[in-house]
């Protein structure tokens, strides 16, 4: 009996302390809540505020808790390691759980998917134009909706061609109607002084049946089997020029020679999807020529049975070993080049690689060639952001470290640390940012890259883009067709997700 | 008056007699639940948990209902705003109890958006089926507690004795110790197992997509629209049936090729002749060892049409990936390469437990091998096998990680939703959810998986041999 009567009082005590521990006290609601310091020029921290980041570099993080900590000791930091394309997902759980980062890293198309979830805080407009005093145009307008801001910018990255220099010095310029391209002495020269167009180039390529010679420097470097000097048929294939077929994020460029913009010239009304524009259908007629084909026979792609063959590690994967000489990706392709391939073959001797030789010895980056009616290609960007849960219980802290990782300290972090490009707009307070010939060309296609669209239906986008490829190659469908079946593709997308 | 009194309990005394005469079997279906005949004790135990039993002089008994009805009454009044904090404009509906709010949550999926400080469906879905669950409970220990207020006093009525708490807690704990014990954990189970169940069936009945995301929106209720959509509308239709065919297909084709593998190796590694019997099972389970994800991806690229090295090895270009058929027959191959290797084991074991003796007898009677293995192998080891096979198959019709890492769904089929030729029903509910964010179809989509799973599950183990004997 005695027991009896101690569970009991122990279970009702427990039931008695849970529902009396109340709730928390909250400080801020919406934006109008914030303190703002004038003479300090930060929001005032809550009593006793507790920080979390969620971040997905490790390096970086320890910077940022260092460097926070020197300019306010008082208020701790800390990390939990998110990837960042997993943090929306996560936040529409963990965040009305209470277990969300305060302050956290997505890209930016994860921007429209919290924000339509309700989980991002709305910034005042005194950050609003602090932050847009400092950074590039390009980089903010994707976080901004209706006039208000969302999140603030960190990095920026776009594609564009890289290229293997040992390997194009060594081979013969290629045709071309371009002015000035006459006189280069190689396809180096042609390159990376931007004497080609990319319809000459693409022609060129499949002239040579997308192939390296066999007197190649380095080739048995390169390749596994090079026997008599010959490298193998099987590993020969498509050498001069690989990327991501099968993606609709590498192909937008060669849809634009036109004038083509994925939701209008500012790319977010929803209603100018216009796959089936005149201007796309002349666009990939040129950009697709003669060399394009399909299946059952490609020029440019000798031997490709499917467009879905060529992912990562056919094209960008075997770029960054050096069997292909030009390949169109971002700057997460180099990251690898330098922490894995570089000092192999440091260590072991290849490709001519002694301690004095760079990275940009070997391998550049410029922007994608011109069309031959002189337009860039456009490309899409990527914004690294940083946002502020909606559920956080210490707004002016979270606040204050928005700012905090938007300010100088931290943006040259982001490049000395990541690797990453800052979105600042004067990119000369970054030491090294100007003498880094990778970053440079990464830089000089950013001019001519528009931000991935920021609303609902820009998630929906993604597979009819890559299917009008699609349909031309494994289909073997005409342009119209192609055009046709997409955008029918994108409207059955929309109905069945709700939207009606 | 006395004599009138007597008269009266000696028809109450006969009463009560002609009751326990009626066996179990008459009783009706209230009599079950509240006890042969409501009484005062039942009465009073209504109202308030305990009082009954108070009335029956079992203090300690009563006490215990009555504490609990205070723990819930206690706790709906400190969640309520009468004690807890109010945040200035907060909807009225926030200042309810834990009990109310929860079962008005649940009926209006909320009534006002506005992140933290507004309604958020899915948290007051989930809240309230807590509170459901837990009223349940209640609803137990109060019916509990009339019956047995009821029992009691009528036993009292009948024998003239009263039994104390202690003896009534001894009688309990020698009768029902394995209700008594299993309690809190159903309890726990029912909390953190059941409930996240019917989150995620309920789900099925809102409007829950990419254009209704909480807390910025507020979910509806649309009852079977969704089912509708999915067995109507000719395109989800016509992907659902041929995505179900193919599950079904693969998941007995991928069960049966792996078990006759399985089967066929082991008795080959099992043979009196073979040599080194270890060196070949080490060598056989590596397969197995492996983690499977790593094995499909470089399967994938193994097996690409354009530059995998079996293609080159053959010089042909077979679209082992690309194609329909061949995608299906590829994942058949690669699945019976990673699956053959638990089954060879399991057969392994279960061959050298023969009883040696029928072989010899087998023999004597002049059987070939082949007959020896038809009809006294096979038998024998079908019947125990068979449960595994079942949920071998269960296994397989959610085998996610063999569609997703080796096709991702395969070759694109232009007619379907979304799906492609090799998608499962479990992939294809992953791309639903993570690429296209429809929450609704998706959960119409697991609870179809559910009931044709529960049900092979439940029929498979109410035939198996334990079951039958426990019942």
């Amino acid at each position: 009996m005695k027991k009896f009567f101690i569970i009991f009082g122990v279970f009702a005590s427990l039931v008695l302390l849970v529902s009396c521990t109340g709730k928390k006290k909250v400080t801020a609601k919406f934006a109008d809540d914030l303190v703002w310091n004038e003479q300090k020029g930060e929001y005032e921290f809550e009593k006793g505020a507790e920080l979390t980041l969620w971040t997905d570099n490790e390096a970086f993080a320890e910077k940022v808790i260092a460097l926070w900590k020197a300019k306010y000791p008082d208020v701790p930091l800390k990390w939990e390691n998110v990837g960042s394309v997993d943090v929306a997902e996560k936040l529409k759980l963990d965040g009305p759980a209470g277990l969300g980062g305060d302050v956290f890293f997505i890209p930016h198309n994860s921007i429209v998917d919290l924000r339509e979830a309700g989980l991002l805080f709305e910034f005042h407009d005194r950050d609003a134009q602090y932050i847009k005093n400092i950074m590039l145009e390009s980089s903010y307008t994707v976080t901004l909706y209706n006039g208000k801001m969302y999140a603030a910018p960190s990095s920026v990255e776009n594609i564009a061609l890289l290229y293997n220099k040992q390997i194009l010095e060594f081979l013969p310029a290629c045709e071309t109607t371009h002015p000035n391209g006459q006189d280069a002495e190689n396809l180096l020269q042609q390159v990376e002084g931007e004497k080609i167009y990319l319809e000459d180039l693409l022609q060129c390529v499949a002239n040579r049946g997308n192939k390296l010679p066999n007197d190649i420097p380095y080739a048995a470097d390169r390749f596994e089997d090079v026997t008599n000097g010959v490298i193998s048929e099987a590993e020969n294939k498509h050498t001069l020029l690989a990327w991501q077929l099968y993606d609709a994020y590498h192909n937008y460029p060669f849809l634009t020679k036109y004038g083509y913009r994925v939701f209008g010239p500012t790319n977010n009304d929803p209603t100018k999807f216009n796959i089936t524009d005149d201007a796309v259908k002349r666009s990939i007629a040129d950009f697709t020529g003669t060399w394009y084909g399909n299946k059952d026979g490609s020029q440019l792609f000798p031997g490709l049975a499917k467009i879905d063959d060529m992912g990562w590690d056919q094209s960008v994967a075997r770029f960054q070993k050096g069997q292909v000489a030009m390949t169109f990706s971002g700057p997460w392709a180099i990251g690898d080049i330098i922490n894995n391939y570089f000092p192999k073959w440091l260590e072991e001797g290849k490709m001519g690689v002694t301690e004095n030789t760079k990275l940009y010895d070997i391998f550049g980056v410029t922007a994608i060639p011109k069309f031959n009616n002189n337009v860039n290609p456009t490309t899409f960007s990527g914004v690294q952001v940083t946002g502020m849960n909606i559920y956080t219980d210490y707004p002016n802290a979270a606040m204050n470290l928005i700012r905090f990782l938007v300010s100088d300290e931290i943006m040259r972090e982001v490049y000395l640390t990541l690797g990453k490009i800052p979105a600042v707009a004067d990119s000369s307070k970054i030491p090294g940012l100007k003498d880094d010939p990778i970053s440079q060309g990464f830089l000089e296609q950013s001019e001519f890259s528009h931000a991935m669209p920021v609303i609902q239906e820009g998630n929906y986008m993604w597979d009819p883009l890559r299917d009008v490829w699609t349909y031309i190659f494994n289909e073997k469908m005409t342009i119209e067709q192609a055009q046709q079946k997409s955008a029918s593709d994108y409207q059955k997308k929309l109905e069945d997700a709700g939207r009606n | 008056m006395l004599r009138h009194l007597y008269v009266l309990i000696l028809i109450k005394h006969i009463w009560s007699d002609v009751n326990m005469h009626s066996v179990n079997k008459h009783k009706k279906w209230w009599q079950k639940i509240i006890g042969d005949k409501m009484t005062l004790s039942g009465a009073l135990s209504f109202f308030i948990m305990g009082l009954g039993q108070f009335r029956n002089r079992q203090i300690a008994k009563g006490l215990f209902f009555f504490g609990i009805q205070f723990i819930y009454v206690l706790f709906e009044i400190m969640t309520s705003s009468l004690v807890s904090e109010v945040i200035p404009g907060q909807p009225k509906a926030w200042g309810y109890g834990f009990f109310r709010k929860g079962l008005w949550g649940i009926y209006t999926l909320g009534e006002s958006t506005g992140g933290r400080f507004r309604d958020n469906s899915t948290m007051l879905m989930i809240e309230g089926l807590i509170a459901i669950m837990l009223l349940l409970v209640y609803l137990f220990f109060w019916i509990y507690n009339i019956k047995d207020a009821n029992n009691i006093h009528l036993r009292y009525l009948e024998t003239g004795q009263r039994q104390t708490s202690k003896e009534f807690l001894d009688e309990l704990f020698e009768k029902s110790f394995a209700y008594v014990i299993i309690g809190p954990a159903l309890i726990l189970l029912m909390l953190i197992s059941i409930m996240p169940i019917l989150f995620g069936l309920l789900i099925a009945f809102t409007n829950y997509d990419a254009y209704h995301l909480t807390p910025a929106n507020l979910l509806d209720w649309v009852g079977f629209e969704n089912f509708k959509k999915l067995f109507t509308y000719t395109r989800w239709k016509n992907t659902f049936i041929g995505v179900t065919l193919w599950t079904v297909s693969w998941a007995t084709l991928a069960t049966f090729t792996t078990f006759f593998g399985g089967l066929f190796l082991a008795i080959i590694v099992n043979n009196k002749y073979v040599a080194f019997k270890r060196f070949w099972r080490t060598i056989l389970i590596i397969p197995w060892a492996i983690p499977g994800m790593i094995s499909l991806l470089v399967f994938s690229n193994f097996f690409n049409q354009t530059y995998g090295p079996l293609n080159q090895m053959l010089g042909k270009s077979i679209p082992w990936l690309n194609e329909p058929m061949h995608a299906r027959a590829t994942l058949l191959i690669v699945n019976f390469w990673l699956g053959v290797p638990y089954f060879m084991m399991l057969m392994s074991g279960l061959l050298t437990s023969f009883d040696k003796t029928l072989y010899e007898a087998a023999k004597v009677d002049g059987a070939t091998n082949t007959q020896i293995f038809w009809r006294i192998t096979f038998p024998i080891l079908f019947t125990q096998v068979l449960p595994l096979l079942v949920m071998s198959f269960a296994h397989n019709f959610n085998n996610f990680g063999a569609v997703f890492f080796l096709t991702n769904g395969g070759p694109r089929n232009i007619n379907y939703e979304y799906a492609g030729h090799t998608d499962l029903l479990i992939s294809w509910i992953y791309k639903m959810t993570v690429d296209f964010k429809m929450y609704n179809m998706a959960s119409v989509m697991s609870f179809v998986i559910f009931l044709i799973i529960g049900t092979i599950s439940v029929f498979n183990f109410s035939r198996t041999k334990a079951f039958k004997e426990e019942f």
